[in-house]
C-alpha cells in the first residue's frame, strides 16, 4: 500500500482532534468529517447509557445522573421550615387567621377597579363558582379602606379587588393584580395576576358544581410562603364535600402560584391509585408583589416582605 | 457581639451576632404578652425591662435568662405601652416611667436595684403619644405622636415646658400633617438638640434654645419599585450616631436610610431589608449597626462601607432591638479578617480615636472620617 495511506485511527477517549496541521482542503475536510462522526457515536452512546442509567433504579440516585434544575440548585434558605417548629406552631396559632381556623365560615367580597372590561367580568365570573360564599359588588369609587371598613362590619372576612393592565404581549383589559385583603385585621396581598385562562378556553373542561371543593397547598416552604398559603386557605371553607370531587389547587413553584380548579375521578379497575383530572374553570398564575400587615393601607401601612426588582435576578433564590 | 430582641408573640432572644446562634430564649409565646418596649437596666448588666402589650412591666435577667420582677400592671387599664425607660433626675431617686399612647404615663420611684416600687405616680400628657424618652440630662421628658408635635416636659415643674411648631404651609397653602414616629437625642449629654422622624418621610433637627420650628427638615423619599407613595414613606425607628452628625433611620417598606443631621443629605441605604424596619441601633464601641425588622431578621451593618455583615433569623415579627452594652472582644476584627476586607489603618485609627479621651472632644476629626468613608 502507498506510504501516503493512513491507518484509520479510531477515536478514543482524550485524543487530540486537531485538523489545522493539515494543509490540504480535501483531505482536512475528509479527516474532520471522519472524526466527528466517530466523536458523535462516542456522544451518542454516552447519552443512551445516561438515559438507561435514570431509569435503572440503582443507579438513578447517583449525583451524577440527577439532572440539576433550578429547583434542586435553589439556594439555601434559613426561614424554610424543616420539620414541627413548636414556636412557629404557637405564632400561628394566635395570628390573624385564628378565627378561621377555629370555625368561622369565610365569606368573600370579590370587586374589581373601576369601569371593569369584559375579560375582567368573565374572570369574575368564574371566581364567583370557584370560590364558595362570595359574592359581588361593583366599585362604584369606593376608596379601598371603606371597602374593607363596611365589607367587615357587614361579615365579610376576605376581599379580592381585581385590577386591570398592561401585560406582556397582551391589552390593558386583561386582568392583570389581584389583591386579597382578609378581613378583620387582616394581612394584605398583593399578587400579579398572568395567564388567566377561563373555563371556555380550556379544551375538554368540566361543568362547576355547588360542592364545597377541596383545597391542596403544594410547596410551600419558608416561613412566608406559610403565610400567603395561610391567606389562600382562608377563601375556602373548612369542610369539604369529597361527594362533589371537586379540588383546587394552588401550587407553587419558584415564587409563582399556580391556580388550578379540577374534577377528579379515582377509577375503579386503578385500585385508587391513580386519579383521573378534567380541568373547571379559571386557570391563573400569581406571583406575590408584597405581603402587608394590618388592612389595607398603602401609605402608612407597615410591610413584611415587598418583591425587589433585584430578587429576579438572583436565579437561585426563591422566597415561598 | 450580642443583641437583644423582643418579638411579638412575646420571646426575648439573646443572639450572638458572628455565629448567628441563638444564645438565650425567654419569656411565654403568647400574643397578649407581647414585646412593645425594651430598654437596658441601668447600672447593671444584661438586664432589660421590657413592657407588653396587656400593660404588664417586667424585668429580665436577659445573659441568665431568669425573671427578675414583675410589676402588673404598670400601665393604665392594661393599655399597651409605647415606651418604657428609665430616670435619674438630681434630685430624686432613679424612676421608671411608662407611657401609653393615650399620653398616661406611670411613674415608680425605685429603690437603688431597681427591683422595688417605693412610690407611685400617674401623670397624663397630652396624648397620642407614639414614644417618650428622657432627656440626657434626665431632667425633660421629651414625646411626640399622631397629630402631636414634639414636645419637652419638665419633670421639676411638671410642665411643658418647649413645644415645636409645625413647618410652614406648602405652596398650595396646605397645612402639613403632622406624625411623630421616633426621637432621638443627638448629642449624649445636651438637651439641646433632638432628631425626629414622622410618618411621612421627614428627618427633622430640632434646637430647643434657637427656635421652635425645625432646624432641619429632609424629606427621604421611597425607593421601592413595587409602591409608589406621593407622601412620603412612614419612618418607623431612628438611631442618632454617637457622633452626633448622622442618623440611620429605618421606615415601613424596609428601607434604612443614612442621614446627614447637618445638611439633611441623604448618604445612601443600608440594603437588603424586605419588611418594614421596627428597631435601628448602633452599637456604642464597634462601628456597626443593627436594626430588626418584619421579615424576622435582624441585620447587623458595617457603617463605613453600608454592607451586611451578618443576617440572624429569629422566627417572630420582632419589635425591639437592643445592642449589647459590653464591649466587644477583638473577635469581630478577626471575622473581617477572614472575609478577606482589609483591616486596614481607617478601621484601627477610628478605634484608637474612640479609646483615647481627648480626641473624643474632638468631633471634627471623626466626623471627617465617616465622610470619607460613606458611600455617596
Amino acid at each position: 500500500p502507498p506510504a501516503t495511506m493512513v491507518k484509520k485511527k479510531v477515536l478514543g477517549d482524550g485524543d487530540v482532534t486537531s485538523t489545522k496541521h493539515i494543509g490540504n482542503k480535501i483531505k482536512r475536510q475528509e479527516v474532520y468529517n471522519r472524526v466527528k462522526k466517530q466523536k458523535n457515536a462516542i456522544k451518542k452512546a454516552k447519552r443512551e447509557q445516561r438515559k438507561k442509567d435514570m431509569k435503572d433504579p440503582e443507579k438513578k440516585d447517583l449525583p451524577k445522573n440527577v439532572p440539576k434544575t433550578l429547583d434542586n440548585m435553589r439556594e439555601e434558605d434559613e426561614t424554610i421550615l424543616v420539620s414541627e417548629d413548636e414556636e412557629v406552631r404557637r405564632d400561628e396559632e394566635e395570628d390573624e387567621f385564628r378565627k378561621y381556623f377555629d370555625g368561622e365560615t369565610p365569606k368573600t367580597i370579590i370587586t374589581t377597579n373601576n369601569h371593569p372590561s369584559k375579560p375582567l367580568i368573565q374572570l369574575v365570573k368564574s371566581l364567583l363558582d370557584l370560590i364558595p360564599g362570595s359574592f359581588y359588588y361593583s366599585r362604584r369609587n369606593y376608596d379601598i379602606k371603606e371597602i374593607c371598613q363596611y365589607a367587615g362590619e357587614r361579615g365579610f372576612t376576605n376581599l379580592i379587588i381585581l385590577g386591570q393592565g398592561l401585560q406582556l404581549g397582551g391589552h390593558k383589559k386583561l386582568p392583570c393584580s389581584m389583591l386579597l385583603v382578609h378581613l378583620p385585621e387582616g394581612p394584605t396581598l398583593n399578587f400579579w395576576m398572568t395567564s388567566v385562562k377561563l373555563a371556555d378556553q380550556i379544551r375538554n373542561h368540566a361543568r362547576v358544581t355547588k360542592h364545597k371543593p377541596e383545597l391542596i397547598l403544594n410547596n410551600f416552604t419558608t416561613r412566608l410562603g406559610m403565610r400567603v398559603s395561610r391567606a389562600v386557605s382562608c377563601l375556602f371553607p373548612q369542610d369539604p364535600e369529597f361527594t362533589g370531587r371537586r379540588v383546587v389547587t394552588f401550587h407553587c413553584q419558584r415564587d409563582y402560584l399556580f391556580v388550578r380548579h379540577h374534577r377528579y375521578i379515582f377509577p375503579e379497575d386503578k385500585n385508587g391509585e391513580k386519579a383521573r383530572l378534567q380541568e373547571i374553570g379559571p386557570r391563573f398564575t400569581l406571583k406575590l408583589k408584597s405581603l402587608q400587615t394590618g388592612a389595607f393601607d398603602s401609605t402608612r401601612g407597615e410591610y413584611e416582605w415587598i418583591h425587589n426588582n433585584a430578587n429576579d435576578m438572583q436565579k437561585r433564590k426563591f422566597y415561598l | 457581639m450580642k443583641f437583644v430582641t423582643g418579638d411579638e408573640t412575646g420571646l426575648i432572644k439573646v443572639s450572638g451576632v458572628e455565629k448567628k446562634e441563638l444564645l438565650g430564649k425567654m419569656g411565654v409565646q403568647s400574643r397578649t404578652e407581647g414585646i412593645e418596649c425594651m430598654e437596658w437596666v441601668p447600672g447593671t448588666e444584661g438586664h432589660v425591662v421590657v413592657g407588653k402589650t396587656n400593660g404588664i412591666v417586667q424585668r429580665w435577667d436577659a445573659y441568665n435568662q431568669t425573671l427578675a420582677a414583675s410589676w402588673d400592671p404598670l400601665t393604665v387599664a392594661h393599655e399597651k405601652p409605647r415606651s418604657v425607660f428609665f430616670m435619674q433626675p438630681p434630685t430624686s431617686p432613679p424612676l421608671m416611667l411608662t407611657c401609653c399612647e393615650n399620653g398616661a404615663v406611670a411613674i415608680r420611684k425605685m429603690d437603688d436595684a431597681m427591683m422595688t416600687i417605693t412610690d407611685e405616680e400617674d401623670i397624663t400628657v397630652a396624648g397620642p403619644v407614639s414614644r417618650m424618652k428622657a432627656s440626657p440630662s434626665h431632667t425633660k421628658l421629651g414625646y411626640g405622636g399622631k397629630e402631636n408635635e414634639l414636645q419637652l416636659y419638665d419633670f421639676e415643674t411638671r410642665k411643658v415646658e418647649w413645644k415645636a411648631r409645625n413647618v410652614p404651609c406648602n405652596k398650595l397653602d396646605l397645612r402639613l400633617p403632622v406624625w411623630v414616629t421616633d426621637l432621638q437625642w443627638i448629642d449624649r449629654e445636651d438637651d439641646r438638640k433632638i432628631a425626629i422622624c414622622t410618618a411621612y418621610g421627614q428627618v427633622r433637627v430640632y434646637d430647643v434654645r434657637a427656635q421652635r420650628r425645625p432646624v432641619m427638615d429632609t424629606k427621604i423619599s421611597e425607593d421601592s419599585e413595587q409602591i409608589r407613595l406621593m407622601d412620603g414613606t412612614r419612618l418607623t425607628c431612628l438611631d442618632v450616631h454617637s457622633s452626633g452628625t448622622w442618623a440611620a433611620v429605618g421606615d415601613a417598606l424596609g428601607g434604612l436610610t443614612k442621614v446627614d443631621l447637618r445638611t439633611g443629605n441623604i448618604f445612601g441605604k443600608f440594603k437588603n431589608i424586605s419588611g418594614s424596619v421596627r428597631a435601628v441601633q448602633f452599637h456604642r464601641t464597634e462601628n456597626v449597626l443593627a436594626c430588626a425588622s418584619l421579615d424576622r431578621f435582624v441585620r447587623v451593618y458595617e457603617l463605613r462601607t453600608m454592607k451586611m455583615i451578618n443576617q440572624v433569623y429569629l422566627k417572630q415579627r420582632l419589635n425591639t432591638l437592643l445592642f449589647d452594652v459590653e464591649p466587644s472582644t477583638a473577635e469581630p476584627e478577626k471575622e473581617m479578617k477572614k472575609r478577606g476586607k482589609p483591616v486596614g489603618s481607617g478601621k484601627g485609627e477610628e478605634e484608637e480615636e474612640d479609646d483615647m479621651d481627648p480626641f473624643d472632644a474632638m468631633h471634627g476629626m471623626e466626623q471627617d472620617d465617616e465622610d470619607e468613608g460613606s458611600k455617596n
